[in-house]
């Protein structure tokens, strides 16, 4: 008689919670409503092709070292936007956040700036930076920068007084203060503004890589929709949406204190 | 002698404590940090307008000031910015208010159903991270080339953050407003309408000045990527034209309607916590 | 996420910038910008790369294909595209008329032969007598030559129908093949086409239909003034070199073969009608002729924003060679 230990019942339990049933449920109906219009010949061949097409496309992308070399220049783009906006950001903000005057009379800026939708730069940035990945950096990190800013000024505005009393006890420098109080207690509206940056980054970057580009994941995505090869537009997409949720997870965790559960 | 120091070190705590809480003299001005502001950007743009008469940058690419601001007419009449403004205006229109519907119900569906909250939720804050602009050349086969197929990108992306804040706002309903509701005999309806809803309404608007920002990124954007009229295909066009101070004049524009949408957006928001 | 990590990351910044390529002209590496990847004409750099002609006058080139010629010509005059390859004449004096710094130093195409429009076999038109107010029209992207064309076209049959935008000559096939529009263009003959093959489209007009471009050169290489004076003579060879692979082209039954791989196309079908779309005596460096009339060209749709005068005019063209001279 086969006998299941309780962690084992509580784990088997666990599949079978209410959720997970209704998330299963949810995607065989919309697999199955997909599989249908595939099969229909309602669209244009091959707009909605059948999921085993897209999983084989994804299958081959993965074999092909265009696609590593894609991949590479995109995260490349984006890694180095967020690296030089996402700097050039926190320190802003720390002077905006940090300085009551300067913060009054130069945060509007940024956050109006903040709202603009970046693609309106694309067509100047293009004429001055030119078809290779710098223009593609800039304007990534033009987008990184505004959100950075803005969390980094906000996060410095309300730091708890107490932990800024105890720095100045200790006399430290204003350096020091940064290194030791500021930026410490910022970790969570940084990473909170670090999410934002990297989505902005990511749409900036992809449609500029889709208007001007030789390379990278944005450039893949329209020429193999140009070729009408659409499970390998399908593929594309599966991949940079799959990295794009990841990363945006990777920093939800950091923005949390360890050990704290997700929001529900 | 360290009796003294320590005492130092007090004087100098209290010095910074006491300097940190008198309020700054311009407190009392508080248009001083404004003008500062664009009295900072007006001196750019003098400086700007120094270097171009003086041949120091390349005129093509960074044309003075003077003749962005002198080009405003022909784009008001040759490149029919007022009517690509309200083009683009209504389709974030009706995307965000599309988006509201949605989101609103799927928000409330949420908030009352917890198994759909929890088997949804993740999946809502996937939607929100990934770049949904993407799927728009597989609309535009699907959809056609036109309004609707902007439309609804705008929706996809206003959406999550609507969905997100609604059901965190009617969650969040503090237990003693639904105790008063209830001591009344108000009925579930009557509780939602006058307790819950009101009391939620700051968080939910939240979720929607977020939906909308994202909706005008989405719409200028596909605007841009399919060349389809509005604001976003009139930048690009005057790039291609080499209208070079056109196309900032139109820059500037878009910049400026976004804030004025912002600052418009922010006042209901905080008027609206405050109530 | 420790403090001593964040003081990290800007230097690591600084230094990948840093180690990113500078772009320069390096004595002899010429970087191409061209439109149509994929037809006939857009093939010349790689086959004259892989054949070796290029790296016999001592060049060495890098292609970039931009989305429209317009974008290459952008390229060049923000400085990442040396050369941009197959810009539009009208378009050019466009650019010129408004300040920018480029100079045209060859043309490379006369007249239209390589141009068809056609609509999916299903759709009602059948020559552009049928077209009508609510027809859409496609072309690839603003200020290119078929975008010209296709309005030369409409306005010499009279007709008013409504033109799209739609990128290149494959995108445009899609979204004629999915009924969003009408009249598809092609540039390359749709040769290898494979709803041309299989009868699914049908050509309602051609280029050497249209009057106003027979004769015309219609597309030239564009540069920078400033590489043109400090690098005529790498430009010169350049020229000659893709003159020299044009020829080769047309006499080696390889060019034809290779070409034919490389883009996956039916090698005998290439061979058959590429003499037909592209005659010899249409294609390769040549001076521009009808400038005059490109200038009527601009004005009437409105690619070109006023009246060019003499000195501009004369200071936008510089014929850096010509096969005549040797």
């Amino acid at each position: 008689m086969a006998t299941v230990s309780l962690r084992q019942g509580a784990q088997i339990r666990g599949w079978l919670r209410p959720e997970r049933r209704l998330q299963l449920a949810t995607l065989a109906g919309l697999l199955a409503i997909w599989e249908t219009i595939a099969a229909s010949g309602l669209l244009y061949r091959g707009v909605v092709p059948s999921v085993t097409g897209i999983v084989t496309s994804l299958a081959t992308m993965f074999g092909k070292a265009s696609f590593w070399t894609n991949l590479s220049v995109t995260a490349s783009e984006i890694g180095l936007a967020i690296m030089i906006g996402g700097t050039l950001g926190i320190l802003v903000g720390l002077i905006l956040g940090g300085n009551r005057f300067l913060g009054a009379a130069y945060s509007p800026f940024v956050v109006y700036l903040a709202s603009t939708p970046k693609v309106i730069l694309l067509p100047i940035i293009y004429l001055m930076f030119g078809i290779g990945p710098a223009s593609k950096i800039v304007v990534g990190s033009i987008a990184c920068f505004m959100p950075m800013a803005i969390s980094t000024a906000a996060g410095m505005r309300q730091i708890n007084p107490t932990l800024i009393r105890v720095g100045w006890s200790f006399n430290l420098t204003q350096v020091q203060m940064i290194q030791y109080v500021y930026l410490p207690a910022m970790v969570a509206p940084i990473a909170n503004g670090l999410r934002i940056a990297l989505g902005s980054a990511i749409v900036v970057c992809l449609v500029a890589e889709i208007k001007f580009s030789n390379m990278g994941l944005g450039q893949m995505v329209i020429d193999s929709f140009s070729r009408s090869r659409f499970t390998e537009v399908y593929a594309a997409l599966i991949v940079i949406t799959t990295l794009a949720v990841l990363g945006n997870g990777i920093v939800d965790r950091l923005a949390r204190p360890p050990g704290s559960p997700a929001p529900r | 002698m360290r009796m003294l120091q320590s005492l130092d070190l007090a004087g100098a705590v209290s010095t910074r404590v006491s300097a940190a809480s008198r309020p700054p003299k311009w407190r009392a001005r508080p248009w001083v940090p404004r003008v500062v502001g664009l009295g900072t950007l007006v001196c750019l743009l003098v400086v700007l307008e120094g270097l171009c008469a003086a041949g120091r940058v390349n005129p093509f690419l960074v044309p003075a000031p003077s003749t962005i601001i002198a080009s405003f007419p022909m784009l008001l009449v040759e490149h029919h910015l007022p009517q690509r403004f309200a083009s683009t205006i209504a389709k974030v229109c009706a995307a965000a208010l599309l988006a509201v519907l949605l989101g609103g119900f799927l928000g409330w569906a949420f908030y009352r159903s917890r198994n759909m909250r929890l088997a949804f939720r993740s999946w809502v804050v996937g939607l929100n991270a990934s770049p949904s602009i993407l799927l728009y050349p597989l609309f535009l086969i699907i959809f056609g080339r036109g309004a609707g197929t902007i439309v609804a990108l705008g929706v996809i992306s206003a959406l999550p953050p609507i969905v997100l804040k609604t059901s965190e706002g009617l969650l969040a309903t503090r237990r003693v407003l639904l105790d008063v509701g209830r001591s009344f005999n108000l009925t579930a309806f009557q509780q939602f309408r006058l307790v819950q809803f009101p009391a939620a309404l700051p968080i939910i608007f939240t979720g929607v000045r977020i939906g909308l920002i994202y909706a005008v990124i989405t719409v200028v954007g596909v605007e841009y990527l399919l060349a389809y009229g509005g604001l976003g295909e009139l930048v690009p066009d005057l790039a291609d034209r080499f209208e070079i101070p056109a196309m900032y004049a139109a820059i500037i524009f878009v910049i400026l309607v976004s804030a004025g949408f912002q600052f418009v957006v922010q006042k209901v928001e905080r008027w609206l916590q405050s109530v | 996420m420790t403090i001593k990590r964040l003081g990290v990351f800007p230097i690591i910044a600084l230094l990948i910038v840093l180690a990113l390529p500078l772009t320069a002209l390096a004595a002899d590496r010429v970087r191409i910008g061209t439109a149509g990847k994929g037809a006939w004409e857009a093939a010349v750099p790689w086959l004259g790369q892989q054949t070796g002609i290029f790296a016999k006058h001592d060049i060495d080139v890098e292609v970039f294909y931009t989305d429209g010629s317009t974008k290459a010509l952008e390229g060049v005059i923000g400085g990442s595209i040396d050369v941009a390859i197959g810009v539009n004449v009208a378009n050019f004096i466009g650019a010129v008329v408004k300040g920018a710094p480029v100079v045209m130093i060859c043309g490379i195409f006369t007249g239209l032969s390589d141009t068809l429009w056609y609509v999916r076999a299903d759709n009602p038109i059948r020559s552009v007598k049928d077209l009508t107010e609510n027809s859409t029209v496609g072309y690839g992207t603003a200020g290119s030559y078929n975008q010209i064309a296709g309005l030369a076209l409409l306005d010499q049959a009279g007709a008013k129908s409504k033109m799209v935008a739609a990128g290149s000559s494959s995108a445009v096939l899609t979204l004629v093949m999915s009924g969003q529009i009408d009249v598809g263009f092609n540039g390359n003959g749709l040769m290898g086409v494979p709803e041309f093959q299989k009868n699914e489209v049908r050509i309602i007009a051609r280029g050497d239909d249209i009057e106003a471009f027979r004769g015309l050169t219609v597309r030239g290489f564009v540069t920078s003034k400033s590489l043109l004076a400090e690098h005529r003579d790498v430009l010169l060879r350049f020229v000659q070199a893709y003159q020299e692979t044009i020829d080769w082209m047309y006499k080696d039954q390889r060019a034809v073969e290779m070409y034919a791989k490389e883009f996956n196309l039916p090698p005998d079908e290439i061979a058959r009608l590429m003499p037909v779309f592209y005659p010899k005596s249409a294609f390769g460096i040549q001076p521009v002729n009808g400038i005059d009339r490109s200038v009527e060209q601009g004005l009437q749709f409105k690619r070109i924003s006023k009246q060019p005068t003499d000195e501009q005019l004369a200071a936008a063209f510089d014929i850096i060679w010509t096969p005549e001279q040797k």
